[in-house]
């Protein structure tokens, strides 16, 4: 296999290259980036000298952070020049040549942001120097850079793998670098909030804080404070550890985005993710999950509830992992089979594809999802004393087979519209859903006088968008006796047998379904 | 060499492409014909591999698209309806780009770039940038890219649009040798007379559907096509011209706009015509012109049935 970071292989990297070092476009990006650079210098040596009286404190704390906004530059590069590669269409170009699909993508990454890649480089020396001749240990200056290139890394292939999956009329219509821009700006500023809603700081014992957030250039700070006997040591988890977070997330996480985004250049017209990459995608959401639960289960008071958070987590990502593997999505979603006179003919074979069937899917995420309940029960049992909640092992496990059979409900009942099972009124399968999800659980809630009627528990039973949040608002503000998760027993039970009868009648009828329309004249090829 | 079978492209509310079947054998120049949104395009990108058939078989010098689509790449050229290109870089640079992308060693890449580059006239812009090239020599610049690694196969997708006369003769002159050492071509294109000089097979395509395909002979057969007869017949017209109309084989002789020229449709072979030629002597005509012609892309297709013909 050729080298994929070779310029004399991987051709892609090699028109990156070329394209980013033009005399004329490196001198236009030098001088923006020179421009915003020396306006973040001034705003960061304001702020920095406010917090560090030691000079060369307050310019490595400045160095760092332009460092951090090159490398967002950076990232926002990537996005920009995945689009033009794709409006350009030299990237179909590079498909239909025998390169790699790996090299295209690793070729994207660093080639489109190389200049920004190398300027972070060049500042990254003089960061690590600066903070030892202040007294900061080398690895740690070491663990810091890395961290924040790791960081850089996954997020420009977050963002590539957003521009490849975007429309391409949607890409010609906004300026995608302004949106991607937008894009970074707010899950930071999302990050930041949501640390400070729950006091996330450096000190926390959330993991996925540690392992997802670029949280060094925070504790960083806090490094330079403590050093410039500005504050006290906070009882941080120790740099390396939280490096070593921070690797076995943002890897498996960039190997990931990798290979989706590998998919989207052999497949651009498929559904997002395949099956394997939706498993892959649930295991990393349970891998965070369950580790978020062990690390806190000895510590915070908001355990009962983190437990119970596995529900909620099952079900948003269960349907969205089955809306991302239906194959053509998107025209079915919106009835452009449905419509066609012909329907039998019209029909892709990846649809008809026994292969496709969301039964397969949802099986393994079945699966997944109770063999992730078992650290919780465990948990559940050994380290939380003295909630309600102990005493009664059977809520959990029948609670997410509850949330399991409606997703299982909902998977049926996709699949059924998947095969024309409202032949061409594709507008009822939307209004269904509304129906069952919204109006039915509503209208239950509305007839509830003080009591719990027979419409309330139906509505509870056919929607997962309602029977989530109002048990688990319950159990946090409800009355915690013993016989609270008692109430709800009946409810489980019925919600499981009967979600679960329908998915089987569901599944059954879109089964008899596909066969009717290979047999109509569709190839049997599978997918 | 390229085999197509049921091929079958869906875009949201469009069957572009329906239920295709298309051969092209080895050293065969097939012209894909039609009017705009016949599909043309869809066939072709469908084919390379640039978008998933709905279903549908692609088989190109024996391999499988669906199975094995690299080792079909390495054996493809493929030229796009417009000019996919870096702007900012240079011709020599752009081709080494995709030089590097078909794996030529790096020792050839210079050589092979600037072979071509010459073939296709485009040596004197070597060290252009590609934002300063017209339209036309972007074509040729694309074009010179998708000859780099002496593909055996070529999709040409409306290949000579935007290209000056010259650079229309270059590229026929190129396509008809590498048909000659064995490369299988199939173009598309609007300019049917540029197809008429240029190949030897023709499909006929609209709203989706092959109309017609196979060699230009084969066409010509199965519409039962006749030749059109041109003479000029100097004073006195008469005993030729009742020769003529009672001549078996002759149909619809009428005068034409040249004093003296008379055409009529014909449908023997030569041998036929050389008889005729004798008979018109021998009966006293006096013939300054004579030939027979055959009928041309243009005329086949009309006959087809396109209607939109740009």
């Amino acid at each position: 296999m050729k080298p994929v970071f070779s310029i004399d292989h991987n051709a892609l990297l090699l028109a990156c290259f070329k394209s980013r070092f033009k005399p004329n476009s490196f001198l236009r990006e030098l001088v923006l980036l020179a421009a915003s650079l020396v306006v973040a210098a001034l705003v960061s040596m304001n702020y920095g000298r406010l917090l560090f009286p030691d000079p060369v404190a307050c310019m490595l704390f400045t160095t760092y952070l332009i460092q951090g906004l090159v490398l967002f530059i950076g990232i926002a590069q990537v996005a920009t020049m995945t689009a033009r590669e794709r409006l350009s269409g030299t990237l179909d170009l590079h498909r239909l040549s025998p390169q790699s699909r790996t090299g295209l993508v690793t070729g994207l990454l660093i080639g489109g942001a190389s200049l920004e890649w190398i300027l972070a480089l060049v500042l990254a020396p003089a960061i690590i120097t600066a903070g030892v001749v202040l007294g900061l240990p080398f690895m740690d200056m070491v663990f810091y850079e890395c961290a924040i290139f790791l960081g850089a890394l996954v997020a420009g292939q977050m963002l590539m793998n957003i521009t490849l999956i975007t429309r391409e009329e949607v890409l010609k219509t906004q300026n995608g670098t302004i949106a991607n821009l937008f894009g970074i700006v707010s899950i930071v500023c999302a990050a930041i909030y949501v640390s400070q809603l729950f006091d996330v700081t450096p000190s926390s014992y959330s993991v996925t804080f540690h392992a997802v957030v670029p949280y060094t250039i925070l504790d960083f700070d806090f490094a330079l404070r403590e050093l410039s006997a500005i504050s006290q040591a906070d009882g941080r988890i120790p740099l390396a550890a939280a490096f070593g977070l921070q690797l076995a997330a943002h890897v498996p996480l960039l190997c990931f985005g990798t290979w989706v985004a590998v998919r989207q250049m052999r497949y651009p017209e498929r559904n997002r993710l395949s099956k394997a990459q939706a498993y892959t995608a649930a295991v990393i959401v349970y891998g965070f999950y369950v580790a978020e639960l062990f690390n806190n289960a000895r510590a915070l008071p908001m355990m009962p509830m983190l437990v119970l958070l596995l529900v909620p987590i099952t079900l948003f990502s269960g349907i969205v992992l089955i809306l991302n593997t239906s194959p053509h999505y998107r025209t079915v979603m919106w009835g452009y089979y449905l419509d066609s006179e012909n329907r039998q003919e019209r029909w892709p074979h990846v649809l008809l594809s026994e292969h496709t069937s969301l039964r397969h899917w949802l099986v393994g995420y079945a699966l997944l999802t109770l063999l992730a309940m078992v650290p919780v029960w465990l948990l559940l049992h050994g380290a939380y004393e003295g909630h309600p909640v102990r005493g009664f092992a059977w809520f959990l496990p029948l609670f997410c087979g509850f949330v399991l059979a409606q997703v299982a409900c909902f998977a049926g009942f996709y699949e059924f519209f998947l095969m024309g099972g409202f032949g061409r009124k594709a507008y009822l399968f939307p209004l269904v859903i509304a129906l069952l999800w919204l109006a039915a659980p509503l209208l239950g809630i509305v007839a509830n006088d003080g009591e719990n009627t027979v419409l309330y528990y139906a509505g509870m039973i056919v929607s997962p968008l309602v029977a989530c949040p109002r048990i688990l608002l319950d159990f946090a503000t409800g009355d915690k006796s013993l016989h609270y998760p008692e109430i709800y027993r009946p409810l489980l039970v019925w919600g499981i047998a009967l979600n679960t009868l329908a998915a089987g009648v569901f599944f059954s009828i879109a089964a008899k379904l596909r066969r009717r329309l290979r047999a109509g004249g569709c190839d049997k090829r599978s997918d | 060499m390229i085999s197509i079978t049921e091929l079958r492209v869906d875009y949201d509310r469009l069957i572009a492409v329906n239920n295709v079947d298309l051969a092209v054998r080895s050293g065969e120049i097939l012209g894909l014909v039609g009017p705009n949104g016949a599909g043309k395009t869809s066939l072709i990108k469908a084919s390379v591999g640039l978008i998933e058939p709905v279903r549908g078989r692609v088989v190109l010098g024996g391999v499988d698209m669906s199975r094995a689509p690299e080792e079909g790449w390495r054996r493809l050229g493929y030229m796009p309806d417009f000019s996919p290109v870096y702007e900012e870089l240079m011709v020599s640079e752009y081709l080494e780009v995709f030089a590097a992308a078909y794996g030529i060693p790096r020792r050839d890449r210079i050589q092979r770039c600037k072979y071509w580059a010459e073939r296709v006239n485009l040596h004197t812009k070597w060290n252009d940038r590609i934002h300063d090239l017209s339209r036309g020599m972007r074509q040729r610049l694309v074009f010179a890219k998708t000859l780099l690694p002496e593909p055996d196969i070529l999709f040409l997708d409306e290949p000579a649009s935007g290209m000056d006369p010259l650079g229309r003769i270059d590229l026929r002159e190129i396509l008809k040798e590498k048909a000659e050492n064995g490369t299988a071509v199939l173009i598309s294109s609007h300019i049917l007379s540029e197809m008429d000089s240029l190949c030897t097979a023709l499909a006929v395509m609209e709203k989706g559907r092959i109309l017609v395909s196979g060699t230009l002979e084969e066409i010509r057969t199965a519409l039962h096509s006749q030749n059109r007869l041109h003479i000029q017949i100097l004073p006195p017209v008469e005993s030729a011209l009742t020769l003529l109309e009672t001549w078996p084989g002759i149909s619809g002789l009428q005068p034409e706009e040249i004093g003296g020229l008379y055409s009529a449709r014909f449908s023997g072979d030569k041998d036929a015509a050389a008889a005729l030629l004798v008979a018109l002597h021998e009966a006293g005509a006096r013939v300054s012109e004579f030939w027979c012609e055959r009928d041309d892309v243009e005329s086949l297709f009309l006959q087809i049935g396109g209607k939109e013909v740009s």
